[in-house]
C-alpha cells in the first residue's frame, strides 16, 4: 500500500496534510516573491491555495488561512501592513458569495474560472486600498499600468498553477468530483 | 450563509485590525523578526540561487553584445587609468596641504556590511531585506551604498537582526542630488514606479548634459555627500514649466545585488 493511498485512508491524518500543503504555499511564495526571476514572482502560490481552500473548505478556514498568510506576506512587503492581508480577506469574501451563487465547488472551469476572477477582484481591491492610502496620506506607492501588466501576468501563470493543481487534487481525491461519480 | 460569511468577516478584518494596531506600536516586531530569522536560510538560498539563474539567463542572452560591450570597457578603462593617475597626484597634494594647514579630517564614516536576504512581496515596492538590524547600530534614513562609494538606497524600516532598504528606484525613494556640472545643479533623485529613477526639481536655467554624473548632496543629515548616484541619460524640458526632469541611468544595476554596505555617518 502507497503511503499516499494510506494517507487516503486514514481521514485523520486529512487536516495535517492540509496544514503542511498550506504552510509550503506560503513559504514557497514568499522564495518565489522575494526572488529576481519575474516570472516565477508571478505565480500565486498563496492565491492558488486560497482558491481550492473556498472550493473544499469552510467559510472560516479560507478566511483564517487569507488573514495568516497576508500578514505574513505583509512582514515582507514594503507597503503599509495590513493591505495585503485586508485585499486576501475581501477577495475571498467575494469569492465566497461567488461560489455560493454561481460557481461549484465540483467542476474544473468552476476552479479556474472562480481562480481567474478571484484574481482580478483581489488586485482591484489591492488597488483600490492602496490609492485609498495614497490619497490620506499613508503611503508614496501609486497603481501605474506596470501594476496592471503584471496583474495580467500573475492571473496567467496562476490559472495555469490552477489547472495543476486541479488535476494533482483530481487524481488523489474525489473532492472535485460531481457526487454521483464519487465513491 | 450570508449571516456565517458576514460575522466571520468582521472578526477577521477585527484581526487584521488589531495585528496593524500591534504592528505599529511595536509590540509585534520580535514576531517579525523571529518570523525572518526562521526562513532567512531558506530565503537567502533561494535569493542566491535566483540571482545566480538570472546571471547565466542574461549572459546567454546578451553573448552578441558581450564582445563589443568588452571592447567599449577597454577604451574606458585607458581613460579612466589616465583620470585615475591625475586624481591621485591630486589627492598627494590635497593630503600635503591639509599637513600643513593642521586640518581635522572629519571623514569618521563607519561602513556596516550586509548580505541581502530577500526581496519583498509585494508588487509595487522596490525594496530588500538585509541581515543587519538595530544590533548592530542601523537605524532610519541611513544611506546603503554597493561597495562604499554608490548609492543604492535609504534604510526604512528596522527590526532588531533585519532591516528593509528601500531601493532607488522605488516610487516612495527620495534622495537630494548635485550633478557633477559647472552649476553644481541641486535636485531630488526621485524612483520612476520601480523602473528607474530621476532627477526633478532641476530649474530650468541650468546645463545638464548627458553623462554627467549625479551625487548626494549631503543636506540630508544622514546621507554623506559625494555618494555615486547615476549617470544622466537625458533631459527632459517643457519650455512652459519651471523646472526639468534628468532620466538618469544607473551605474550599477539594482536588480543584481548581492551584498551592501550600510553608512553610518
Amino acid at each position: 500500500m502507497s503511503l499516499l493511498s494510506y494517507l487516503k485512508l486514514k481521514n485523520n491524518w486529512r487536516p495535517l496534510i492540509v496544514v503542511i500543503i498550506l504552510i509550503g504555499a506560503v513559504i514557497i511564495n514568499l522564495l518565489l516573491s522575494g526572488g529576481v526571476i519575474k516570472y516565477l514572482a508571478f505565480i500565486n502560490f498563496i492565491f492558488a491555495a486560497l482558491v481550492v481552500m473556498v472550493n473544499l473548505r469552510s467559510i472560516g478556514e479560507s478566511f483564517i488561512f487569507a488573514v495568516v498568510s497576508g500578514i505574513i506576506l505583509d512582514i515582507y512587503s514594503g507597503l503599509p501592513f495590513g493591505l495585503t492581508a485586508a485585499s486576501l480577506l475581501l477577495a475571498a469574501a467575494a469569492m465566497e458569495i461567488l461560489i455560493a451563487n454561481i460557481f461549484s465547488n465540483r467542476s474544473f472551469y468552476s476552479l479556474v474560472g472562480l481562480g481567474a476572477i478571484g484574481l482580478v477582484i483581489y488586485r482591484l481591491i489591492f488597488a483600490l486600498l492602496t490609492q485609498g492610502l495614497f490619497f490620506f496620506g499613508f503611503t508614496d506607492a501609486t497603481i501605474g499600468w506596470n501594476f496592471w501588466l503584471q496583474t495580467a501576468q500573475e492571473l496567467i501563470l496562476t490559472s495555469v498553477l490552477l489547472i495543476v493543481v486541479f488535476f494533482i487534487i483530481d487524481r488523489w481525491s474525489n473532492s472535485f468530483r460531481p457526487n454521483y461519480l464519487s465513491r | 450563509m450570508l449571516d456565517r460569511l458576514l460575522k466571520s468577516l468582521i472578526y477577521s478584518l477585527a484581526a487584521i485590525l488589531i495585528a496593524v494596531f500591534f504592528h505599529y506600536l511595536g509590540w509585534l516586531s520580535p514576531v517579525e523578526n523571529l518570523f525572518i530569522l526562521l526562513l532567512k536560510p531558506l530565503q537567502s538560498g533561494a535569493y542566491e540561487l535566483s540571482q545566480k539563474t538570472k546571471n547565466f539567463s542574461d549572459y546567454w542572452l546578451r553573448k552578441r553584445n558581450i564582445i563589443a560591450e568588452n571592447q567599449k570597457l577597454i577604451e574606458e578603462i585607458k581613460q579612466l587609468s589616465l583620470e585615475q593617475s591625475k586624481i591621485k597626484s591630486l589627492e598627494e597634494e590635497n593630503s600635503l596641504l591639509k599637513k600643513e594647514l593642521n586640518f581635522i579630517d572629519e571623514d569618521k564614516k563607519q561602513f556596516v556590511a550586509a548580505r541581502i536576504i530577500t526581496g519583498v512581496s509585494d508588487p509595487l515596492s522596490q525594496t530588500v531585506i538585509i541581515d543587519r538590524g538595530a544590533k548592530d547600530g542601523i537605524v532610519k534614513g541611513l544611506a546603503v551604498s554597493a561597495d562604499r562609494g554608490v548609492l543604492v538606497g535609504k534604510i526604512s524600516e528596522v527590526f532588531d537582526d533585519y532591516s528593509k532598504v528601500t531601493l532607488l528606484s522605488d516610487n516612495k525613494s527620495r534622495v537630494a542630488a548635485t550633478v557633477q556640472n559647472l552649476d553644481h545643479t541641486v535636485g531630488l533623485v526621485e524612483g520612476q514606479y520601480g523602473l528607474s529613477f530621476a532627477m526633478t526639481n532641476i530649474p530650468q536655467n541650468q546645463d545638464i548634459r548627458q553623462g554627467d554624473l549625479v551625487v548626494t548632496s549631503g543636506l540630508e543629515g544622514q546621507i554623506p555627500k559625494d555618494l555615486l548616484i547615476a549617470k544622466v541619460e537625458s533631459v527632459k524640458t517643457v519650455e512652459s514649466e519651471i523646472f526639468k526632469t534628468a532620466i538618469l541611468q544607473p551605474i550599477i544595476p539594482l536588480s543584481n545585488l548581492s551584498y551592501v554596505v550600510v553608512i553610518i555617518p
